[in-house]
């Protein structure tokens, strides 16, 4: 059926910068699988310019998806109560997203702009493992965010807190 | 004020913060809001997606603070109900008398290392609070306001409900009682373990307040009564056709199978089906293994194009009559769960008397494509047959490990390259090698290893005289 297919694509970063991967390796991106069903193989170019990633934020995704590439697609089914998102960041990605902070928020960004969800994932549970257990003020420390708030706006977020009961 | 840069944390938009969200919990969540008012806007919807109800005057309260503010109120998508209430009936006893009554033997041990004071506060705090939970139960109080909140969300797609004679699964979990004095001190005193509801109102309150809401999706309860659709038939007949987009439905009856006609007119009514669980807490076998059942569960008219999840629990159905339902499904359905399943004879279908599990389980591998199968309980066919499944590798003693009876079954029905467990045998009694498992039905007979994993009791009727293999049978059933 198919001619030639495209094995090799090249991926331009919005600062111009190419990088070539493997078609299985982009195709970890959801947006860039999509273009590539949606065009068909013979009007494809192979450059495939990415507006919205630096190079270096780039180079950091495309890591992750040639170690990623043989993963099996997550499955879609919502079988009985399996919806809950697992907890656990195996060992490779924790290493991985050993990166300053400005650096994680853009693999987020990208990640959700590319769309892998696994690396999007991955990303936001890294985010949340910075926040779990902490107190107000050891988050704004974590992420140096000053508190903006008045006194008294503080003290209404504490009373609807208190509307969101436990279980 | 501009001079300090902006945080790193605010180069991620609301949706990616909220989707962050999801994995924390609501400490966490409520430490976030307290941080800035970036994040106090990116952490509500999460805070405020659940909602848990209890019977209680400030947990009404909060429900209604939350359905009145703008955000929080688009913000609910699913709300527990939690319908368990206290000793009503010693609300208007005194001081004495509430404590020869209510304090059981173990709470009664805490409840004597307390001062005089603190005793008295224990127990006003149950008046205070049984007091809420009356005033909520009387009359329409409890719909009343139910509905009223409930119209206020719009983005509500799911209610959840337990209750009557329901074990509390984390003590601890309840409501606090309104007045304060140390407050782990009441939370032992009025959260007792055990507690009782004699009906299923708050169910139908919050199934009826919901109704309002057409884009409703999931409906789940524990702990129901079954005899209250066939009381309230036409009712439900009415709720179900408001909320037609009911995609996941999980009911828990309490006791037994009954009589499920109207429920049964209910399920005809909800064709958005995806996810199915109908439960009894048990099944008496006497009673189904000869007669007819006269209604069926799962019927010719159902046919629900999504149904990807099934799951019975204490259900007595025919063996053709599931057979044919799960056929027409085989498109869609991917999951399927069995426990306590009866097969009763069908007075249409007189062959279908010597169904046996094993034909069934050759016709799952055969005429369905399930990713998941899970057996549990009991497995009746009629008086011949009784499969009992361990519900816990320790209860037999023994390890689920792959390759015993079970593993095997499940394997050879989801097509992980299992061979059939059972081996179909032309004539018994020439292989006389002894310890495997045999079943003999009008057409068939079947020969297997056995474990303790999958184990079979022969019925009365299957006699097998002179063989091997009964010996062998009465032994498996004796494991």
């Amino acid at each position: 059926m198919s001619e030639t297919k495209i094995q090799k694509l090249t991926l331009v970063a919005n600062d111009g910068n190419k990088i070539e991967v493997d078609r299985q390796v982009a195709e970890k991106s959801v947006l860039i699988k999509n273009m590539l069903d949606d065009l068909g193989d013979e009007q494809m170019s192979t450059e495939v310019p990415i507006p919205n990633v630096n190079d270096t934020v780039l180079k950091k995704v495309i890591e992750w998806c040639e170690h990623h590439k043989n993963d099996p697609a997550a499955p879609q089914d919502d079988d009985s109560d399996s919806r809950k998102k697992t907890t656990d960041i195996d060992e490779w990605d924790q290493k991985f997203m050993q990166v300053d902070q400005e650096m994680l928020f853009e693999i987020i960004l990208a990640s959700n702009y590319l769309d892998i969800k696994p690396l999007l994932d991955v990303g936001c549970k890294t985010v949340a493992n910075m926040i779990k257990g902490k107190s107000p003020e050891e988050i704004r420390k974590t992420f140096n965010i000053t508190n903006d708030f008045t006194p008294e706006e503080e003290e209404q977020i504490r009373r609807e807190n208190e509307w969101a009961e436990d279980r | 004020m501009s001079a300090t840069p902006t945080p790193r944390a605010y180069q991620l938009p609301p949706e990616l913060w909220a989707y962050i969200c999801e994995d924390l919990s609501r400490k966490d969540l409520r430490n976030l809001r307290l941080v800035c008012r970036y994040l106090q806007d990116c952490t509500a919807p999460a805070l405020f997606k659940t909602v848990f109800l209890k019977v209680s005057l400030d947990s009404f309260a909060n429900l209604q603070k939350i359905s009145e503010h703008p955000v929080f109120s688009r913000s609910v998508r699913y709300i527990y109900y939690d319908g368990r209430i206290l000793a009503p009936f010693l609300l208007n006893c005194e001081f004495q008398d509430w404590r020869q009554n209510y304090l059981d033997a173990r709470m009664y041990a805490r409840y004597n290392a307390f001062g005089s004071k603190q005793r008295h506060n224990v127990y006003l705090a149950f008046i205070n609070h049984t007091s809420g939970q009356e005033y909520i139960r009387k009359g329409t109080h409890e719909k009343e306001m139910l509905s009223q909140y409930l119209s206020r969300l719009p983005g509500l797609c799911g209610i959840f409900v337990q209750s009557s004679e329901y074990n509390s699964l984390c003590p601890g979990a309840f409501t606090k009682p309104t007045n304060s004095t140390n407050p782990i001190l009441l939370k032992t005193f009025t959260e007792p373990e055990f507690y009782r509801q004699q009906n299923d109102e708050y169910f139908w309150s919050l199934f009826e307040a919901a109704t309002s809401n057409p884009q409703l999706s999931e409906l789940s309860g524990v702990g129901l009564d079954i005899r209250q659709w066939t009381l309230r038939a036409n009712l439900s007949m009415e709720l179900s056709q408001r909320v037609p987009n009911i995609r996941r439905l999980k009911l828990e009856f309490s006791g037994q199978p009954k009589d499920f006609s109207s429920f049964e007119r209910v399920l005809i009514r909800l064709p958005s089906l995806e996810s199915l669980r109908i439960s009894f807490t048990y099944i008496d076998s006497s009673e189904y293994l000869e007669a007819p059942v006269r209604s069926n569960l799962l019927n010719e008219q159902m046919h629900w194009k999504r149904l990807r999840h099934l799951s019975l629990q204490a259900i007595p159905t025919g063996s053709q009559h599931l057979k044919t339902f799960l056929a027409k499904h085989s498109n869609s359905l991917r999951s399927l769960e069995l426990g306590d399943i009866i097969f009763v004879p069908d007075p249409e279908n007189p062959d279908a008397k010597d169904a046996t599990w094993i034909d069934f389980i050759l016709f799952l591998c055969d005429e369905l494509t399930l990713n998941n199968v899970k057996f549990s309980g009991t497995l009746y066919a009629g008086r011949n047959e009784k499969w009992t499944i361990p519900e816990s590798p320790f209860q037999y003693h023994m390890p689920f490990h792959p390759g015993n009876l079970r593993f095997r079954i499940e394997q050879y029905i989801t097509h992980n390259s299992y061979a059939c467990p059972f081996t179909s045998i032309e004539h018994r009694g020439k292989d006389s090698s002894g310890n495997g498992g045999f079943l003999e039905s009008h057409s068939s007979r079947w020969k297997w290893t056995p474990d303790a994993s999958w184990v079979l009791t022969l019925g009365s009727r299957i006699h097998v005289p002179n063989s091997p293999w009964e010996a062998s049978a009465e032994l498996l059933g004796s494991i």
